[in-house]
């Protein structure tokens, strides 16, 4: 179990190109060889494949030891993308509560399922790439905030439903043939070398219209 | 009113609006055509056919609107929620065709055109790529203004007059004929023809993309020095030259069997496609088009790099539909504004000879 102070003490470390970065990852990489946390790993990359993420989610469910290196790894991550992230778990608790219970109150909304992509902008997109991709990506805005609650209060939550929904892509992110939704900024110059030939104006709309794009492998 | 609309639309009444846009739009979402009728305010019950003379004529008009006049206004296109606009003007003297087109959002890029000499400027990284195009299918022009076969796939409905973008409009409908492809919905100036607005609807009615002016001006003073005066300002940018060289899918070692109803082949080029806008990276791609007249589709075809190919994908932005995969050693894009079958369609056709 890693605890914020060495994560700081990590981020240090990356940040001067220390060697105890490597002693670190060392360490960590020691402690975590249980099975299925390789897989656990590409889950959290987003480099699973469908079946491992459900096998995964499985595992995670019997294995304390998994839930425990999940809500380590979310740490890193958080850690690494920014101080505020780097706060404690019983906060976090107590935000995913709260927000649950927001949620409930809400109403439903039915929206068209081409909106979904837009929901989530282009930056946003590329910032939460690394950690959360299969899954912040065109689950909107709700669905990631609901993820990172889940990500990072894995080990205190006994709702495997959530994590399941977490590490896996939620069904309103999936088109009819089950892929999943990534950015693809090279659309771009295609959509400009097709449109020369389109009734579109000639300089129509790329910026963040065009950034996501489905792919079937997570990728 | 709302009530009696909705009434008019049902599918189960017989009369009028049975014969014309109703039909557009599967029985099983009649409410939800129900709602998209409301969006546009046209009386149901002005439906009525056109004859394919009558038809050919409207759309040739429109074409020939859309170079034969002065006009300058702002052009807004929202597809998925999302709105962009482009502020364009267009001088016509009979022998030359100018036109600039200014984006007003993303980074700042402007498109000068003399007929068909294209210079796209990226004023901050001091870039401008020249190339040749055709101006005949952008809008406001209409690419079916010449194909005498565009009603082969499409039927014509005149759908009344309404004042749009402070003009007086004839609204028509281009339905399709099959689900091979989107209907259409276009308004036209009355007394100039010009295009005014294009809706791209899908077989329920749902507009998947919308282009047109929010405000124009026809027949203003020509001013060509809007376009021609930058052109000669351009000593401290980098020039890029996009040339294409015709070929043809045989040639590039491919076969395409049967197309999908009503396409046809309208060109293939080897061209170098811009990476990242004005960032200046390039990739060579075969680029083949198929048109039925009002729409096209495009196939690129190009070697695969892992580094710059991920795995299959399918998106959907506004009514562009694109499907990525990759063919052993090519990566094989296939883009248009049709529904994803079609393009499924276009990808199963195609095959490696050699």
């Amino acid at each position: 179990m890693v605890c914020v102070g060495d994560l700081v003490e990590w981020r240090i470390c990356l940040l001067f190109e220390s060697p105890g970065v490597e002693r670190m990852l060392l360490e960590s990489s020691q402690s975590s060889e249980q099975t299925g946390l390789p897989v656990l790993s590409s889950v959290l990359d987003g480099e699973a494949s469908r079946q491992d993420v459900a096998q995964a989610c499985k595992d995670w469910r019997a294995q304390p030891d998994m839930q425990s290196q999940w809500q380590t790894w979310a740490l890193i991550g958080d850690v690494l993308r920014s101080d505020e992230l780097a706060s404690s778990p019983a906060r976090d608790q107590q935000f995913l509560t709260e927000f649950r219970a927001k949620l409930a109150r809400e109403p439903v909304v039915f929206a068209p399922l081409q909106a979904v992509p837009m929901a989530t902008t282009q930056a946003a997109a590329r910032h939460r790439r690394r950690w959360l991709a299969p899954t912040a990506v065109a689950a909107g805005v709700v669905a990631v905030v609901g993820a990172l609650g889940v990500m990072r209060t894995v080990g205190d939550v006994g709702d495997p439903a959530s994590a399941v929904m977490a590490s896996s892509v939620p069904a309103s992110a999936v088109d009819a043939n089950g892929m999943v939704l990534v950015r693809n900024p090279q659309l771009d110059s295609y959509l400009n070398a097709h449109r020369r030939y389109a009734q579109v104006p000639a300089l129509a709309p790329t910026n963040g219209l065009q950034q996501v794009s489905a792919t079937s492998n997570g990728r | 009113m709302v009530a009696e609309v909705i009434e008019a639309l049902r599918p189960d009444r017989a009369g009028a609006a049975r014969t014309g846009l109703a039909c557009l739009w599967d029985r099983r979402h009649w409410l939800g055509s129900a709602l998209a009728a409301l969006a546009c305010p046209l009386p149901v019950w002005a439906v009525s056919p056109m004859v394919p003379a009558e038809a050919r004529a409207w759309l040739h008009r429109t074409h020939e609107a859309a170079s034969r006049y002065n006009y300058q206004g702002v052009v807004v296109v929202s597809a998925s929620g999302t709105v962009s606009s482009s502020r364009l003007v267009h001088f016509s003297d009979g022998a030359q065709q100018l036109e600039r087109v200014e984006a007003l959002d993303g980074e700042p890029r402007s498109m000068l055109r003399v007929n068909e000499n294209m210079h796209t400027l990226w004023p901050r990284p001091q870039l401008v790529v020249v190339e040749q195009r055709d101006a005949r299918a952008s809008f406001p022009s209409l690419l079916s203004g010449t194909e005498p076969r565009v009603l082969e796939s499409y039927e014509m409905f005149v759908l009344g007059r309404e004042r749009f973008a402070g003009h007086e409009a004839d609204v028509v409908l281009l339905r399709a004929r099959d689900p091979w492809r989107y209907s259409q919905r276009l308004w036209a100036d009355r007394q100039t023809g010009l295009l005014l607005r294009i809706d791209v609807m899908n077989a329920q009615g749902q507009v998947l993309e919308s282009a047109g002016f929010s405000e124009l001006t026809i027949g203003m003073r020509p001013q060509p020095e809007l376009v021609t005066a930058p052109l000669r300002r351009l000593d401290s940018f980098r020039v890029i030259r996009r040339e294409q060289r015709s070929t043809s899918l045989e040639t590039e070692g491919w076969s395409l069997a049967a197309l999908p109803a009503g396409f046809r082949d309208a060109g293939c080029t080897r061209r170098v496609l811009e990476q990242g806008g004005s960032a200046g990276g390039a990739v060579t791609v075969v680029q083949a088009l198929f048109t039925d007249g009002l729409t096209h589709v495009s196939l690129f075809i190009e070697p695969f790099s892992p580094q710059r190919h991920q795995g299959e994908a399918a998106v959907l932005t506004g009514a562009t539909q694109t499907i990525m995969s990759r063919r052993e050693s090519d990566w094989v894009t296939l883009m248009g504004d049709v529904p994803v079958d079609t393009l499924r369609r276009f990808a199963a056709a195609l095959d490696r000879r050699r």
